[in-house]
Parts: C-alpha cells; sequence; structure tokens
C-alpha cells in the first residue's frame, strides 16, 4: 500500500508595455525648394497590460498492488483538485510627449480591472488485473465537478473498461513464435466529460457591473444590466471513446507495428428544446438542454522495421491516420423543403463539407457565349467573356444558382483528414542520418481575394501567374483581335465577374508530403577524442522542413494554410549546424 | 513505533484533506462583478447606473453620430473606404429600418415591476423620478418602433411562459398603429410632473424632454393619419396595425401643438444665440455645451472617458490630426441648394449665367455669398475655415489654351500640387472625384464636427453631445401642426426660426406646405429627421424616385476651379462646375415597400399571431 500526494502552486504573470510615438511626415515642394510638413500623426499611444495567474492543483493517490502466483492485482484510488484565479489590469494613456514612458493619471483615457477563475475537483479509481500477462483487464471510474454549473448538476460520472490478450503467450502459439514474437489484441471503451454551453457563473441571476455607461449631468455613470435567465440545467457533455486494436512484432522484434480502430462520440451538445418557441418578444428562449451529438470516427497505424547490414543499422517506419467528424443526431431537424433537407441537413453526415459549383468547362468563343442555353451569371451571360467558366447545370433548369450547389471539397480550416509519415534511420561507423516526414491529404484550400481578383481591393497587389496565364485579347487595344487562352480567366479589375462564384476550379483538394527533418551527424570515434578528455564529440548538421511535395505548386503557396489569400508568413526552412561535446 | 505513528498520521493527514476540500465548496467563489436585486433597488446611485445603462441603448436609425446612415439618404453620399461604397450604390431594401427592440423593452418592464417590490427604502417623490425616467425611455423606445415598423406588440409587464407547453399566453398580437402613438401620449401625460426633479438636467429626461417627445409623436401621428389616407392606395392593414384613421388627424396636431406651446412657453428654454456671427452661432449651438438653452435633452460625451469618432471620420482632410480616416460624408449639392439666400430667392446655385456660360466669381465663398447663415453652421464650402484653418477646396484649374481659343478643365491626382503657374492645382482638401477620405463633391460637413483640440485622433476622440430634441425642432413642429390645423400663428414660428438663421424679421408673409419641409430640411439636417419626415408625408418614394434624372434622388456636387490666364482680367478668378460623382453608383430608391420595413422572418415564426407588414 502506497501514499503519494502531488501539490502544486503556479504563479504566472505577463506584461505588456507599448509606446507609439507621434511623429511628421514631410513632402518635398519643388517650386519654394523646401520640405513641408504634409501628413502624420499628432498623437502618439500608451498602453500597459498586467496579468496574473495563480494556479492550484493537488492530487492524493493512494495505491495498492499484490502479485498472487500468476495473478496480478493493482488498485488505485485518487482525489484530484484544481482551481485557476485570473487577474489582468489593463492601463492606457494619450502620452503628452514622446519623451517620458511614466503614466499620469491626468492623461488616462483606458482602464480595466478584470477577474475569472475556474475550479474543478474529482475522485479516481482504477483496479488493474492481469493473469500471467496474457489476459488484461483495466476497469476506470470518475467523478468529475466543474465550477460552471449550477449546485445540483455540477458531477458528472464516467466509467471505463479496456482489455486485452496477449495471444502469442498461448501454448498454441509455440509455434508461431519465433517468426511472431508478440501479438496483442486489445480493445477499450470509456467516457470523459466535456465542459460546454455556459460560462463563469452563468447560473447567478442579477446584474452585471460595469456594462454601458452614459454621461449625466456632466458624470460619468458606470451602468449595470439585467443578466437575463440563468443556466441551470445544463450539466457535462459525455465524451464516449471506443478502440480496437492490435500491436504485433515479427522477426526478433525487427519488426513491429500497431493498428487501431477508434470512435469517440460526443453525446449532450447543449441545444434549445424548441418544440415549444416563445415570440422575441419574451426575450427569453428555453434554456438549452443536453441534446445533440456527434462522433470522431478512424484508424491508425504505425510499422517499424529495423535491422543490421554488417555495420550499418538502419530504421524505417511508417504510420497513417484517418479520422472523420460525424454528425450524428440533433433534437428533431425541421426542414422547409426537401432541396433545404439535402442541402442542409447534418443528420449522420460527414461535418465540414464544402459544397460549390462544378466547373466543366470554358467558353471558347464569344459565339459559343451567346448560343449557350444555360445562364451563368444571372443576367443572360452579359458579362461573360471568352475563357470564362462553363457551371454545370445540375439540374437542368437552365440557369445557375444556390440549387446547382454540389460538395466539391474538405473543410479548409480543419486539420487534414489522413495525415501520414515516416522516419528513416540509418548508422554507420559514427555516421548517423535521420529523415523524418510527414504528410496530410482530405484538406482543401480556397483560392480567393489577391490570389484570384486581379487588382483586388481596387490597386491592390496580383500574383504574375494571375497577370501572365489568363485568356486575354492578342491586341489589348483592339476588341476585334483574337482571344488566345490561358489558364485563369480574363482578368476584371478588382473582381473576377461571374467566375466568382465558389466553385472547384478555385477549391484545391490538397496532398501533400514534407520532408521535416533532416539530420546528418558524425560522432568522432572514442580514440581520437579521449585525447582531449572528451566521452563524447558529435558534430551535426539540421534542415528543418527541406521540400514539400505537394499539389498547390502553380499557387506558389505553402500547403499547409487556411488564409484565402495566402497571407501569412509560410513555414520556414532552417538549417542548422553545431556540435555536442560530452565531458 | 515511531513509523507507525508516521503512518498514522500520514493517513490521518490525508483523510483531513479530503474530508475538508471535498464537494461544493472548493467549486464555489463570490462572484466580484454580479450585484443581486434588493442590492440594486435601495441604493439610487445604483439605480442611476441602472437608468445609464438604459440612456446608452436608446434606438435610433441615423442619429449618435451614425456617419454610415447620413451617407444613405439625399443630404450626403459617402466618400470614405471603397469597401463600403455599397451605401452610394444600393436601394433601400425590405428590411431598412428594421427594428424589434423587446430586450430593452423588457429590461424596462422588469425595473418598473421591481422597483416596486423591492424598494422599500426609497423615497416617495425619488421613486416617483426613477419610475418617470423609465416610463420615458420605454415611451421612446415604442416611438423608435411604431415610426419604422408600424403598430407593434405593446407589452407593458414581464411576460412569463408556465412551461406547460402551449406558448399562446405569451404570444402578444400587435397593437394598432394609432394605439402606440396614444400609449406614448398617455405616458408622457402620466409622468411629465413627476419628472420636474430634473429639470435642471440636460442627459436626464425631465419635463420638457417629456413634452418633446410628445409634440414630435403627436405631429408624426397627426401627419400619418392625414397624408397616408391622401394617397392613390392608403397604406393600411385589415386590423389596423398599419394604417391611422384621418378622422383623427386635428386632434393629434392638436396636441403637437400644445406640448409645443407649453415648451416654447417656458423660460428654461431659449433659441442659442450667443454668437453675433450668425453662421458661426449656428455652429456653436451644437459644439457649445456651457450656457447651452437649445438642447432639451442630448446624449451626452466626456472626452477620452466616453467619447466619439465623428470628428475622427469627418474632419477636412487637411485639417485632421491623425494620420488616418478623415472626410467620409460629403454633402450634396442638392442640401447646399435648399438653403435660401436672404433676400428670399431659392438657394439655387448660380454658377452658369442664362446663356450657359460660367460665372467668374472673384473669391472661392463669393458664389456663397448672402445665403441663410445655417448653411455656413451645416456645411464648410469652398473659401471657409475650420478650427481658424483656411479650408483648401479647389478642384482643379481652368486653363486658356491661346492656340485653340478656349478654356479647359485639368486636374491632378496629387493633392496639393501645383499648377506649372506656380499656383495651386488641385487642393489638400480636394474635392477629388473618385477617391477616399477627401470631399467628392465639394462639401465637407461642419455640423457635429468639433473644433475640440485633439478630437479628430483616435486616442482623444470627441466628447460634443448628440442632441435628441432641441429647441429649434420644437419651433418647427408647432409650425407645422398649427399651419396643418388652420391657425394663422403657424407663421411666426417659422419666422422666428428664421430670424436666428439671418433672414429680416416677418421673412414669410404666404407660409406653404413646402416651405415648413425646407425649413425643416435646412434646420434639421443630419439630426435623424430626413429619413422619417419624408416618410411621414409620404413623399419619399417621389423624391427618392430612382431616376438618374432627379436632382433629389441623384448626389450632386460642385466642383470650384482657378481660372489660369496670365495676363488677362479674369486670371485668378474661380469658376465652378456641376458633377455627377464618379463613386455616386445608384439613385435613391425608396419603394412602398420601405414605408413600413419587413418583420423579421424569425420573429414572425416566433409569433405566429404576428401580421406582416404589407408590401412584404
Amino acid at each position: 500500500m502506497k501514499a503519494k500526494a502531488t501539490v502544486s502552486y503556479n504563479y504566472t504573470n505577463s506584461e505588456f508595455d507599448g509606446f507609439q510615438y507621434s511623429y511628421d511626415v514631410y513632402t518635398y515642394n519643388e517650386a519654394t525648394d523646401e520640405y513641408v510638413r504634409s501628413d502624420g500623426s499628432d498623437a502618439g499611444w500608451r498602453y500597459q497590460v498586467y496579468r496574473s495567474v495563480v494556479a492550484k492543483y493537488g492530487q492524493f493517490q493512494l495505491n495498492y498492488e499484490k502479485q498472487l502466483g500468476d495473478h496480478y492485482l493493482s488498485v488505485v484510488g485518487a482525489y484530484e483538485v484544481s482551481d485557476y484565479d485570473n487577474n489582468i489590469k489593463t492601463m492606457g494613456t494619450v502620452p503628452p510627449n514622446n519623451y517620458l514612458p511614466l503614466l499620469a493619471f491626468a492623461d488616462l483615457n483606458d482602464f480595466y480591472d478584470g477577474w475569472g477563475y475556474e475550479a474543478r475537483a474529482g475522485y479516481i479509481g482504477r483496479i488493474n488485473y492481469n493473469y500471467k500477462n496474457k489476459y488484461l483487464v483495466e476497469l476506470l471510474r470518475r467523478y468529475d465537478a466543474s465550477y460552471l454549473y449550477a449546485p445540483g448538476k455540477r458531477w458528472g460520472f464516467f466509467p471505463g473498461v479496456s482489455a486485452g490478450w496477449r495471444i502469442s503467450e498461448e501454448s498454441f502459439f509455440e509455434n508461431i513464435r519465433p517468426v511472431v514474437n508478440d501479438l496483442k489484441i486489445r480493445g477499450s471503451v470509456g467516457q470523459t466529460g466535456s465542459e460546454a454551453g455556459v460560462s463563469m457563473f452563468g447560473f447567478l441571476s442579477g446584474y452585471d457591473y460595469g456594462n454601458g455607461n452614459a454621461v449625466l449631468d456632466g458624470n460619468l455613470v458606470t451602468g449595470i444590466r439585467p443578466r437575463g435567465l440563468p443556466v441551470t440545467n445544463l450539466s457535462w457533455e459525455k465524451n464516449t471513446s471506443s478502440n480496437i486494436g492490435l500491436d504485433i512484432a515479427l522477426f526478433d522484434n525487427k519488426l513491429t507495428g500497431t493498428i487501431d480502430f477508434f470512435k469517440k462520440t460526443i453525446s449532450g451538445i447543449p441545444a434549445p428544446r424548441y418544440d415549444v418557441t416563445l415570440p422575441t418578444e419574451v426575450c427569453y428562449s428555453l434554456p438549452n438542454e443536453n441534446l445533440n451529438k456527434n462522433a470522431y470516427k478512424g484508424a491508425e497505424w504505425i510499422v517499424t522495421y529495423n535491422d543490421y547490414v554488417g555495420d550499418l543499422f538502419y530504421t524505417v517506419s511508417a504510420n497513417f491516420t484517418y479520422s472523420r467528424f460525424h454528425n450524428l443526431e440533433t433534437y428533431k431537424p425541421r426542414f422547409g423543403s426537401s432541396w433545404d433537407e439535402y442541402r442542409n441537413s447534418i443528420e449522420n453526415r460527414y461535418g465540414g463539407i464544402w459544397w460549390g459549383y462544378q466547373v466543366v468547362g470554358r467558353f471558347q468563343s464569344q459565339e459559343q457565349i451567346d448560343n449557350y442555353p444555360v445562364d451563368m451569371d444571372g443576367q443572360n451571360n452579359r458579362t461573360l467573356l471568352p475563357g470564362d467558366f462553363i457551371y454545370k447545370d445540375v439540374n437542368g433548369d437552365g440557369i445557375i444558382n444556390s440549387m446547382d450547389e454540389r460538395p466539391i471539397g474538405y473543410p479548409t480550416n480543419w486539420a487534414p483528414m489522413v495525415s501520414f509519415g515516416g522516419n528513416i534511420g540509418l548508422e554507420w561507423k559514427g555516421i548517423d542520418l535521420n529523415i523524418d516526414f510527414s504528410g496530410g491529404g482530405m484538406q482543401s484550400w480556397c483560392q480567393d481575394y489577391e490570389l484570384r481578383n486581379a487588382y483586388h481591393g481596387g490597386g491592390g497587389n496580383s500574383p504574375v501567374y494571375l497577370l501572365e496565364d489568363r485568356w486575354h485579347r492578342a491586341d489589348p487595344y483592339d476588341n476585334n483581335s483574337e482571344w488566345i487562352a490561358g489558364y485563369y480567366p480574363a482578368i476584371r479589375e478588382g473582381h473576377s465577374g461571374p467566375n466568382a462564384k465558389n466553385s472547384d476550379f478555385w477549391l484545391t483538394n490538397v496532398r501533400y508530403l514534407r520532408i521535416r527533418n533532416l539530420e546528418l551527424g558524425y560522432s568522432l570515434p572514442r580514440s581520437v577524442i579521449s585525447k582531449i578528455g572528451a566521452q563524447k564529440l558529435r558534430i551535426y548538421g539540421n534542415v528543418s522542413n527541406l521540400v514539400s511535395f505537394d499539389n498547390v505548386g502553380k499557387y506558389q503557396i505553402d500547403p499547409e494554410i487556411e488564409a484565402r489569400a495566402a497571407v501569412v508568413y509560410p513555414q520556414q526552412r532552417t538549417i542548422l549546424v553545431g556540435f555536442n561535446v560530452t565531458f | 513505533m515511531k513509523t507507525k505513528y508516521i503512518k498514522v498520521s500520514v493517513i490521518a493527514l490525508i483523510c483531513s484533506i479530503l474530508t475538508t476540500g471535498c464537494g461544493d465548496s472548493w467549486l464555489d467563489k463570490d462572484p466580484k462583478t454580479i450585484i443581486t436585486e434588493d442590492q440594486v433597488w435601495n441604493n439610487p446611485d445604483l439605480i442611476i447606473s441602472l437608468l445609464a445603462n438604459y440612456y446608452d441603448r436608446l434606438p435610433h436609425l441615423h442619429g449618435d453620430f451614425n456617419t454610415g446612415g447620413m451617407a444613405e439618404i439625399d443630404d450626403a453620399m459617402w466618400s470614405g473606404t471603397f469597401d463600403q461604397n455599397s451605401k452610394n450604390d444600393f436601394q433601400y431594401g425590405d428590411n431598412y429600418g428594421q427594428i424589434w427592440e423587446y430586450g430593452l423593452i423588457r429590461d424596462i418592464n422588469l425595473a418598473l415591476e421591481n422597483i416596486e417590490a423591492y424598494g422599500d427604502n426609497l423615497k416617495e417623490d425619488q421613486k416617483k423620478l426613477f419610475i418617470g425616467e423609465l416610463k420615458f425611455q420605454r415611451a421612446f423606445v415604442y416611438f423608435e418602433l411604431v415610426k419604422r415598423m408600424g403598430g407593434v406588440p405593446l407589452i407593458k409587464e414581464q411576460l412569463i411562459y408556465d412551461f406547460s407547453g402551449d406558448p399562446s399566453h405569451v404570444q402578444v398580437p400587435r397593437a394598432k398603429e394609432e394605439e402606440i402613438y396614444d400609449f406614448i401620449y398617455e405616458e408622457t401625460e402620466a409622468i411629465k410632473n413627476d419628472l420636474a426633479g430634473n429639470n435642471g438636467s440636460k442627459s436626464r429626461a425631465n419635463t420638457y424632454a417629456a413634452l418633446a417627445l410628445q409634440s414630435r409623436a403627436m405631429l408624426y401621428a397627426g401627419s400619418l393619419a392625414k397624408y397616408n389616407n391622401l394617397m392613390a392606395s392608403p397604406i393600411t392593414t385589415p386590423g389596423g396595425e398599419v394604417g391611422m384613421p384621418a378622422s383623427r388627424a386635428n386632434e393629434y396636431y392638436e396636441k403637437s401643438l400644445t406640448a409645443a406651446k407649453t415648451i416654447l412657453g417656458s423660460s428654461n428654454y431659449q433659441l442659442y444665440r450667443s454668437n453675433p456671427n450668425l453662421g458661426e452661432n449656428f455652429y456653436d449651438m451644437l459644439n457649445t455645451k456651457d450656457g447651452n438653452t437649445e438642447v432639451i435633452f442630448v446624449k451626452d460625451y466626456l472626452p477620452i472617458l466616453k467619447s466619439h469618432y465623428f470628428a475622427y471620420d469627418n474632419i477636412v482632410r487637411s485639417i485632421s490630426e491623425d494620420n488616418e480616416s478623415s472626410s467620409a460624408l460629403s454633402p450634396s449639392l442638392s442640401l447646399v441648394e435648399s438653403f435660401d439666400y436672404l433676400d428670399g430667392t431659392k438657394g439655387t446655385l448660380r454658377y452658369k449665367d442664362a446663356n450657359g456660360d460660367y460665372i467668374f466669381y472673384d473669391n472661392l465663398s463669393d458664389i456663397f455669398e448672402g445665403k441663410d447663415a445655417r448653411l455656413y453652421g451645416t456645411v464648410i464650402y469652398p473659401g471657409t475655415t475650420f478650427k481658424n484653418t483656411a479650408v483648401n477646396m479647389q478642384a482643379g484649374v481652368y486653363v486658356w489654351d491661346e492656340e485653340t481659343g478656349e478654356y479647359r478643365l485639368s486636374v491632378t491626382p496629387t493633392l496639393g500640387a501645383n499648377y506649372s503657374d506656380g499656383g495651386l492645382w488641385t487642393g489638400l482638401d480636394g474635392p477629388k472625384d473618385n477617391e477616399r477620405d477627401v470631399s467628392n463633391t465639394g462639401f465637407y460637413i461642419r455640423k457635429h464636427v468639433t473644433d475640440a483640440a485633439l478630437a479628430s485622433t483616435r486616442g482623444t476622440r470627441a466628447d460634443n453631445w448628440w442632441p435628441w430634441f432641441r429647441l429649434g425642432e420644437v419651433y418647427l413642429n408647432a409650425a407645422e401642426a398649427a399651419f396643418e390645423l388652420g391657425d394663422p400663428t403657424a407663421v411666426n414660428y417659422i419666422n422666428t426660426l428664421r430670424e436666428r438663421a439671418g433672414f429680416p424679421a416677418n421673412s414669410i408673409s404666404n407660409l406653404t406646405m413646402d416651405i415648413i419641409r425646407n425649413e425643416r430640411r435646412v434646420e434639421l439636417a443630419f439630426e435623424d429627421h430626413r429619413y422619417h419626415d419624408l416618410r411621414r408625408w409620404r413623399i419619399a418614394h417621389e423624391v427618392w424616385n430612382g431616376s438618374n434624372d432627379s436632382e433629389d434622388a441623384v448626389v450632386y456636387g460642385l466642383y470650384p476651379y482657378r481660372v489660369v490666364r496670365p495676363g488677362h482680367p479674369d486670371d485668378g478668378k474661380f469658376i465652378y462646375e456641376k458633377i455627377r460623382p464618379d463613386r455616386f453608383r445608384q439613385p435613391r430608391f425608396f419603394r412602398m415597400a420601405n414605408y413600413y420595413a419587413s418583420i423579421h422572418q424569425n420573429d414572425l415564426n416566433n409569433n405566429p399571431k404576428l401580421v406582416k407588414n404589407p408590401f412584404h
């Protein structure tokens, strides 16, 4: 029987201090040969933020374990408490000059004093049992409370169980054991809780101080505002995770692998029980209850092989993960029409689907535009030019509108649903080489703003490929010269005309594989370095983000971004050279 | 022995930690920002805090320094950033002006119930004063609602759902349009004397604020009763939610006139006339707080602590103290031409003579000479000053070409650049066509743009107040109501107001509705009246008819040019050219459907007893 207590007290603070000076801008006046102040800023800006956070944590654990012959039993019980107290003060002044940084009361134009807290407590119990390390069982139970929920709804009960079977230990496996050294099947089901749907003190009514203000009779009066109906019937969301997996080791543990299938269901997501709708004039709606459900489903595997060939030791590993979000059910879904249901329903569907139009061709000539039976732009194709998109009229009604939208891609702002990677390691006589790969797929990127509209926003910058590889007339000053084809449609100033519709031309389903890390090192032999009294000396060179193999090269962007005009810093390539020495 | 002792004490320690730390007490902390009902209602300071929150939330459409809204009518166009150029290129949508502000109504109803339930320690007249202010705020909100939506559900107490599964007992149908106006009248009548305690205040509701609200609301009710029924097809709904009975028009005009006369008869308020220069006086009327006898009820601001961005957004470009933003509003030529000449002639600017030739003016501001002093106080035109600095406006030069024997207009994109003759080519303040943050019409706004130091910077901002009600409007209410009733004293109110604008005494002898309407436009420009006035007179669809040929639906500008003809007597003079600014894409188009905004579909879904507004 063992007892263990862990207590921690964490104090963090952050200070921000900003000072923007006033400045003058001068323009040269040729006529008088002097510099004239034509612009600038008369007022500066001064701002400070002080933030301190105190986080306390305590865990008290009792442990008991016993091995009785072939049986092993272990029991753990624990109690956990944590809290988090957050204080922030901000101050801002209009600095009277650019020289003195200290703040004066008379110059204050901003002041804020704020506080927030979090607190949680929980009881945990766990029982482990195994027989001859062949049959393994674990039972786990948590009982957690959160500060967010009303008294009486704070505690949630979350159990879990897992079991494993090491098949390789069985008697019938004796003959295969030299080849398959280890084979284990395992499965588990467990539940945890998430907090959602309510914020600090959501269950209290009353008035909030410091909401709005008015100058009454020359004095600034701070306002108070009624809080609205308290939230007293929400409790924890439940996340139920289940998985089944297999671990295998072959050929003297040279080849090892793991594969898992998992599903995580989140239930009790707060939603309104709308069967009764209250008029807007009542000014509160029926409180949310824990009603909706969604899930993540997927699989992942990893395989590693390592071996010697003479003096060369090598290891190769590859991994793969697929995880997809699935909406399961919402409370009594209602739709206005069958189209509404097809387009907007989320019942039992994958999440994050990108809907849009499909481009099935390009208009080759003005004649083709004039004779085309389908209305692309809602104005009988008046705004179309050769090279513009031919959208697919999916429902055959002769006009392209939102009813022709279909799923065309993945979300642009989620992590890729498929991710994979690998590692190659080599070691030979003191030289070591390590290459890490990672990549992803089932993720989309939408090309927009400066990368779609030439001179976006009235005079904005444009990438060279948009301006060069496009449909254009052979002679821009001659309206009768022939059209020359290109990848992009004819440019319009600041927008993309009828080609602006959200279509699969502008949405790329991104696939990439990056060499994230490549390191080559050499450890000098003992005989050499012992002369300087060192135990180990290694020199190395490391490149991170060496190269990316992807399908977005023609847009000249980094594959791992979401920003539609790529206005973010791409990942940097860093080259590092160094040495390690141990004495 | 010792080890056993340690073992026991450790276990005892653990057990005690478990029992004291356990349970809900760890999770509870004192809320540092929440106040309870009985704390509020027995503490007058906290009640004033609650009133402050509600005063801050009083709704409006184009008021409270809403630059964007002011750029959506015919008095001005938007000349700020291009991404908001939709304000120059739109039609009033079915939901323009849509409002359903029951959140504030519910908060006020709750306050009225709770002050009775909890406020035992308040003194009687204090309690009446607070109740009066709350009822004033509620009447103000209902006036905003009925102005824009017609009759709305009249809810005077908290609606409580009984969780029985049947919400019909909280579904309140729309009241008739006249019922809401009658409610506003009854409420303001009931509270006007209780509010006397605030008669020294301009920022809290007092007797005269209640009367001013009453005067405006009753005038609106009267004109709706009259003009709606004079339309070829009056806009009504069968249940009366929209459509006032014509028979009640005079009753409402009487009520409006009575309320206006009470205010005009009180010694608390006088037309502001502190500055002998009447143009500057009209500007000071809203810019000066000390000794201001004109304003009745304002939304006040303080430097830095509670200040607004109107000066930052709209100040003359070269006079801005900040390096970003400046001139988002460009007043229109039609507004400038609404200001008549002091000799009685119509305000049309004479930039071309009878033969169609340009008139040469010696000075930039000569073309505006002799106009209604209120023009100076409302609009900054070429040749004037702001903050004691000359405004640098010139669109370009009018150059004589010896070879062709003709003049031509010439502009440069560089603001402030000089022409080859050494003189100014295009001014630092434009006007420049198709540009941002500089006037596109040749005019800047002066009214509401304060000249306080650093008011146009983002750090300090502006602190001039927003006039909800002022005496000038009360004169106009009285004039209109009296005129509609056939009362011959109507013309006196107009003439008194015009004297403040520089006109001679009794400048109008033959009063007409058109004169009253024009006076309202020039006196109350940019004070959130124009949109509502054109609608209640039922002429909005005629004035803003969406036609490119209309002088009212299209915003025009007037650009000054300096004459360059060395050696000739006209050299250095100025001519003006009328232009249609390129950024102004679509003429203002008001349709029948805009007389009452649509009710949002969610609100219609939530309350099946609500009737839709006509044309939606």
